[in-house]
């Protein structure tokens, strides 16, 4: 009996020898090898989504990717470290950048301060609409938040690599 | 929330060297270590910066 893969298109070279049971050996050992093929397939399509899970809950919330691969300890001094330099920024009064900004500086700036996730739909959403420029201390506010975004980025990065197993 | 310049600082130095001191090393005791010298090498560096400041005069 032959296992065969129904309804799957592909290249069936299969040389038939009519020598007893030598050529369906050749045709069993070769659907064998396609089945464990399309098993890997499978199993690559399957890590791939369990990285881009990983990947996005890291951006989306500090430390939420450490925490998924396992690694509480960092997941917490990520967490805490990245939304308090947020939450700074917010109290001084930093300022949100906008999408379509006249200059592209301040368009990189609205990237650098996406990096951090929802904390900046959040605030907008709590009523935080970006702080008064003229205060005081605006300018730091500013520096923290974009620093909380590109921190995050990396701390996405840092996720990536313990995913694939270059760091422990 | 009001804070000085020199206090914004340290306070910057603080959560990006515990940031960094996460991702960088290895062991719990490398990660403490390494955190303490990027704080360090921060607040050095900004206190070095604004000496060599001091006599300029704008």
């Amino acid at each position: 009996m032959l296992a065969c893969s129904v309804g799957r298109a592909g290249p069936w070279n299969v040389s038939v020898r009519s020598q007893g049971r030598g050529w369906e050996k050749g045709i069993s050992g070769f659907v064998a090898k396609r089945t464990a093929e399309e098993a890997m397939a499978e199993k690559s399509d399957v890590q791939v989504g369990a990285l881009a899970r990983v990947l996005v809950a890291a951006w989306l919330i500090p430390g939420l990717g450490h925490f998924l691969l396992r690694r509480k300890g960092r997941a917490l001094i990520l967490f805490v470290s990245i939304l308090s330099m947020f939450v700074l920024g917010v109290l001084m009064q930093g300022e949100f950048f906008a999408l379509h900004s006249a200059s592209y500086l301040r368009t990189l700036g609205f990237f650098g301060e996406m990096c951090v996730g929802v904390a900046m739909p959040a605030a907008r959403f709590f009523g935080y609409a970006g702080g008064d420029p003229y205060f005081v201390t605006s300018d730091y506010g500013t520096a923290f938040l974009v620093a909380a975004g590109m921190l995050n980025a990396l701390t996405v990065l840092d996720a990536y690599d313990i995913a694939m197993g270059r760091k422990p | 929330m009001v804070i000085s310049h020199f206090t914004a600082l340290l306070l910057f130095a603080l959560l990006v060297s515990m940031v960094f001191g996460v991702l960088s090393k290895d062991t719990p005791r490398d990660r403490a270590l390494y955190g303490v010298k990027v704080f360090g090498a921060f607040v050095g560096a900004a206190l070095l910066l604004g000496w060599i400041m001091f006599p300029i005069p704008w």
